[in-house]
């Protein structure tokens, strides 16, 4: 049932609204975060209104005029969109909190220009989510690539510029091919309208519908960083650790994939895809993908860049649940978005607070840190064991419907490729834990594979102190084991809090999925594609 | 006057000695039809006339040194294609366009001969601040050479 | 009523005599003149609009002649959007020479001369009317251009003036084809004798490209697009401005004019491999203006030869011969000039505040001129092609018509186009926002006029942007002859 509100206009206008006063309170700190705190606040109760509605099947929607001659510019926040907003607003609100830990601990310039940014790529990002067509989804698309460029260039060394330029250069060039996509698609149909079960009329063009997925699944792949469009994130990780989490767990790769989700499913629909052939190329991308990078991943020293590698591979997870195109792989794929952003925000603001704690970036130079970092470290052991899929934490709930999924399908190749992937995430997280709880002596040097980048240096090339770490932070004094801390006065609660409360939430979804707001909006989500069942 | 010209209008006019019908009837073209090469060039000669000095004077536009013969060549290019208009007008045994009586004709077609009256206005006015331009380049440059002036003109494109 | 439309043309070439005769008198007479004309100006231009889209078409001709005999002067809603854009920027224009542009009686003449030019090509439907006010805004124009400061400007002036007076000549040599084949120079009177005479017709064809051709230089698309970079370069960055905004602009303007009122439709049907040419030079235009840019370190010509590209997209979309391609042309053309405009004022105003010239120089400029620099980039994130700025829009109508018609080579490059437009233009955002400058920059005041061109520049076109559907409905009566 569809309603028409202004409910979800006022869930992207929240965090947008936020920009200004967050620009002219700039020279007080206190005021300037209150604004954010405020927008995030507000933006959660929001979504979770919406994300209520959605689930019962009451889909509010909104129509602000005309973007072209045929194409609203319109938002409707069906189940898929609401469990994206859900999602984002509540990554948004734990990600902020940190911010303020991160960016005070750290005395990081231009944090006015983060914050702003920070909440207009939320803004965008509510955008993307609600969009009721694909063009209206192109503008936040887009509008998400510029408010996100300030973030990764945050530190404005020659490394974040140049990592910056990559940025643009992948993703206004995806954009590229989303908007010729959009051009094709519209010039067949008339029609960019989302519709559960795909818009009719493409399979009258195979050939025209099969140029313009191409486009599509490109241009949205570069976000959603398929091989070999994924060479921006790696770089990417120049950017403040907050803005790592929330790129890799919320925004700007999530919407890749949710873009892919839409193509997949709400523009070409599920029968389309399969009697043009068109899924298979996909979800052997979304293979490669998951193998390759869990692989490169294994050769990384520096423990964001590992991440993003390990990130890469995660989102193909979602990539070949969809292209698998059966509601079990669907709907794991959809509780795997969700499932992959608690946990991979958990291990980046885990990463960020033993930078900001005790200036280490380096797995190798992680020996034994749990000492020092106690709860923290128990966070990311949380997390990794979601990622590799151990029950008990998100990531196996998902795991289990995906490789369903797959086998449901008839293809146990892609089901095989889902526990290989797996087993790759351990051999990468595993030893970091090792490393972690282990004696510091014990493992000096140890790496899984050989690789990494050279002498240490302090993020993205900014300046060293000479102990190695950024100046000003306490460091292990070489080698002979870390202070031992409690939670309560390990970090600042800024820091900490957060990320439990992530750790927490990737538990909940392992424990008792069905529990949270996700699991029914997947599952509302499965039923609207596959109207049979 | 003006009523002649509202009944037997330039449409009507142009229909009995008009160009088309015009170069077909009495002109050039029936030449062509009828006499041999050297007849039809000779027919034609305005026109040919017209093409060397369009293409002089784009020449001299574009590859004289001299920023005051770039102006020169501009006005003999304009003059060609101004001779293109004005031989177009004309009509073998035309008389200038002055009507004296109701059987003064067949007269040149006076409209495009108006045409190039206010197009050589145009022309001398763009003369006019060209030479003026010329003026200030040499007061400022001290040359009036294209390829002496200020290097600063030229295009700077340097890789980074 | 229709009088109105003699006065568009006729107040500014009224106002332009009064600075050089009352400034023997009083002194700083110039800019207030101006000022007065172009509010003038606005307040008809927006009336005359506004009379158009509830009555139709206003239409006059001079001295009650007939239309075959007589100039007839006509304003349709393309041309009152034009007519109006040219006011509008006009006026605009006027609030940044306040401090930063010529201010003397001359320039304030030719300022309304200009005007008074390009309004008139606008009205107009007498394709010898329209040469004669093609060259008086041109005359203007380079007299304009002359007047900037430095030793550059003469030259450029100057050759401006060479190429642009060369381009306007093949367009007269094309009207005198047009009239040898047909004997008439109404628009619409050649457009049912042309019929006539065939659209094969030798002498026809020929015309159509010497008028391409012509006003191509007007346009200056690649290659005859040499006068630009210069011209901007050397130019008072307000002229400039408004050089940028209306000059091409109108000289688009008036080849879709032409080309559908004169030629018609029927003609661009009949002959598919002219048009086809005509978009491949669109399509080059836009590749080798891209391609030109690249190296280029100074900001003006930077965007000049960003014009060069974005005029290759507006003539690409009347190069498919469709009206969703004609109308898209025509929002690109109206887009980009509040776009281009407003990028040459911010990008002035940085000059004047900053001294900076070139890409390198406007390293950190965000710090010293942070309103500025964010109205530039704004409207550079305009000109790329980011939603919803009004630079999106255009394209998307155009592309969306290529595909349709199944033109991909074009459908390719004005999708493209993105992507070669921040090629050029990422460095210069970087360096705006994130990069250190050395040296001892020497600042010349910069008044809040020149910042808020910038700035309303940039509302306008994020306005346009989200308006482009509506421009598109209430433009479409005025496009016929052409296939959907």
């Amino acid at each position: 049932m569809t309603t028409a509100s202004s409910l979800p206009v006022l869930l992207v206008a929240a965090p947008l609204a936020a920009v200004v006063p967050i620009l002219l309170t700039g020279a007080h700190p206190n005021r300037r975060e209150a604004w954010t705190m405020l927008a995030a606040l507000l933006t959660v109760g929001l979504a979770a209104v919406t994300a209520s509605a959605a689930a019962e099947g009451v889909v509010h929607e909104s129509v602000l005029g005309s973007l072209v001659v045929g194409v609203p510019l319109a938002f409707r926040a069906d189940a898929l969109g609401a469990l994206f907003a859900l999602l984002a607003s509540v990554l948004w609100l734990a990600a902020s909190v940190y911010s303020v830990g991160y960016m005070r601990g750290l005395d990081e310039h231009h944090q006015t220009r983060y914050f702003a940014a920070f909440a207009a790529s939320v803004g965008t990002t509510m955008g993307v989510a609600l969009s009721a067509n694909l063009l209206t989804l192109f503008v936040f698309y887009e509008l998400l690539t510029v408010a996100t460029y300030p973030l990764v260039t945050h530190h404005e060394t020659a490394e974040a510029r140049r990592a910056g330029r990559t940025y643009l250069a992948f993703t206004l060039s995806g954009g590229v091919a989303i908007l010729a996509g959009i051009v094709v698609l519209y010039a067949v149909t008339g029609s960019v309208a989302f519709v559960a079960g795909g818009v009719p009329g493409l399979g009258t063009e195979p050939v025209l519908a099969g140029v313009a997925y191409a486009l599509l699944v490109v241009g949205f792949g570069v976000k959603a960083a398929l091989v070999p469009l994924h060479g921006w994130l790696p770089d990417a990780m120049v950017a403040p650790t907050p803005v790592s989490g929330l790129l890799h767990a919320v925004a700007v790769v999530k919407s890749g994939v949710f873009g892919l989700v839409r193509v997949v499913l709400f523009v070409f629909g599920a029968g389309t895809v399969r009697s043009l052939g068109l899924g298979t190329p996909l979800a052997v991308a979304a293979a490669v993908t998951m193998l390759v990078a869990g692989v490169l991943a294994l050769r990384q020293d520096r423990l964001k860049r590992g991440l993003a590698y390990s990130t890469v591979s995660q989102l193909s997870y979602i990539v070949l649940g969809v292209a698998l195109l059966t509601p079990a792989a669907v709907f794991g794929a959809l509780v795997h978005l969700v499932a992959h952003a608690f946990m991979k925000i958990t291990l980046f603001l885990c990463a960020g607070a033993i930078y900001v704690e005790t200036g280490v970036q380096r797995v190798g130079e992680m020996g034994g840190i749990w000492r020092r970092l106690p709860a923290t470290m128990t966070a990311f052991a949380v997390a990794s064991a979601g990622l590799v899929g151990l029950p008990g934490v998100a990531g196996f709930v998902s795991k289990w419907y995906l490789v369903l999924g797959a086998l449901e399908a008839g293809a146990a190749p892609f089901a095989a490729t889902y526990l290989l992937a797996g087993l790759l995430k351990l051999l990468f997280l595993w030893p970091i834990v090792l490393i972690a709880y282990a004696d510091r002596d014990a493992i000096a040097g140890f790496r899984p594979l050989p690789g990494g980048e050279g002498a240490p240096h302090a993020e993205d090339g900014g300046p060293l102190a000479e102990d190695g770490g950024p100046p000003g932070v306490e460091d292990d004094d070489g080698g002979r084991g870390w202070d031992r801390r409690t939670p309560l006065t390990e970090s600042s609660w800024q820091l900490l809090v957060p990320l439990l409360a992530t750790a927490a939430g990737a538990l909940v979804l392992g424990v008792v999925p069905d529990a949270t707001p996700f699991w029914d909006l997947a599952a509302a989500v499965t039923a609207e594609v596959f109207p049979g069942g | 006057m003006l009523d002649v010209l509202a009944t037997a209008g330039p449409g009507v006019g142009l229909a009995t000695a008009g160009p088309g019908v015009g170069l077909a009837t009495a002109g050039p073209g029936v030449g062509l039809a009828t006499a041999g090469p050297v007849e039809a060039l000779a027919d034609r000669a305005a026109y040919l006339v017209a093409v060397v000095l369009v293409g002089l004077g784009l020449h001299v536009v574009v590859a004289d040194r001299n920023l005051l013969r770039k102006v020169v060549g501009l006005n003999l290019f304009q003059t060609g294609i101004f001779l293109v208009f004005v031989a177009a007008a004309a009509r073998t045994g035309g008389r200038s366009p002055l009507v004296v009586g109701p059987d003064g004709g067949p007269y040149a077609d006076p409209l495009p001969q108006v045409l190039v009256l206010t197009a050589i206005v145009v022309g001398v006015s763009v003369s006019a601040l060209a030479a003026a331009l010329v003026v200030r380049i040499d007061a400022e440059q001290g040359t009036v050479l294209a390829d002496e002036l200020d290097a600063g003109q030229r295009e700077v494109t340097e890789r980074e | 009523m229709s009088d109105a439309v003699v006065v568009l043309v006729a107040l500014p070439v009224v106002a332009a005599t009064v600075p050089p005769v009352v400034s023997r008198r009083v002194d700083g007479v110039g800019w207030p003149v101006a000022a007065a004309a172009a509010t003038a100006q606005t307040a008809l231009a927006t009336w005359v609009g506004w009379r158009v889209l509830a009555d139709g078409p206003l239409r006059t001709v001079v001295a009650g002649l007939p239309a075959v005999l007589g100039i007839e002067l006509a304003v349709d809603r393309l041309s009152a959007a034009f007519v109006v854009l040219v006011a509008v920027a006009g006026l605009w224009g006027l609030a940044y020479t306040r401090r930063g542009g010529p201010r003397s009686a001359p320039g304030a003449s030719l300022y309304l001369l200009l005007l008074a030019g390009l309004t008139g090509i606008c009205v107009v439907r007498d394709v010898f009317t329209l040469y004669v006010f093609l060259e008086i805004a041109g005359l203007a124009a380079y007299a304009l251009v002359a007047l900037g400061d430095g030793r550059d400007a003469a030259p450029a002036a100057l050759r401006y003036l060479l190429v642009g007076t060369v381009g306007a000549s093949l367009y007269l040599l094309g009207v005198g084809y047009l009239y040898v084949a047909t004997g008439a120079l109404n628009m619409g009177v050649l457009a049912d004798r042309l019929a006539t005479v065939g659209y094969d017709d030798r002498l026809v064809l020929a015309a159509f490209v010497l008028v391409a051709v012509g006003l191509g230089v007007k346009i200056a698309l690649f290659p005859v697009h040499t006068w630009k970079p210069d011209a901007y370069q050397a130019a008072p960055p307000g002229i400039t401005a408004v050089l940028a905004a209306l000059v091409s602009t109108v000289a688009a303007y008036a080849l879709v004019r032409v080309v559908l009122a004169a030629f018609t439709g029927a003609f661009l049907a009949a002959n598919p491999r002219l048009v086809a040419g005509l978009r491949a030079a669109a399509v080059l235009s836009i590749v080798a203006g891209a391609l030109l840019a690249l190296p280029q370190r100074r900001v003006r010509r930077l965007l000049a030869y960003s014009s060069v590209s974005q005029f290759g997209i507006a003539v690409a979309g009347l190069a498919l011969g469709t009206r969703l391609g004609v109308l898209g042309g025509v929002v690109h053309l109206l887009g980009h000039a509040v776009m281009k405009a407003g990028a040459f004022a911010a990008a002035g105003t940085i000059e004047a505040g900053y001294d900076a010239r070139t890409v390198d120089e406007f390293a950190d400029a965000a710090a010293h001129q942070p309103v500025a620099s964010a109205a530039l980039a704004t409207l550079v994130l305009g000109l790329v092609g980011i939603p919803p700025l009004v630079g999106f829009f255009g394209k998307w109508y155009v592309a969306l018509s290529a595909v349709r018609t199944g033109a991909w080579a074009t459908a390719a490059a004005v999708l493209l186009s993105t992507a070669l437009s921040l090629a050029y233009f990422a460095r210069l955002l970087q360096r705006l926002y994130l990069e250190r400058r050395e040296g001892r920059p020497t600042p010349a005041p910069v008044s809040t006029g020149m910042v808020a061109s910038g700035v309303l520049a940039a509302l306008a076109a994020l306005g346009l942007g989200l308006a482009s559907a509506e421009l598109i409905a209430a433009l479409r009566p005025a496009i016929e002859g052409v296939p959907p």
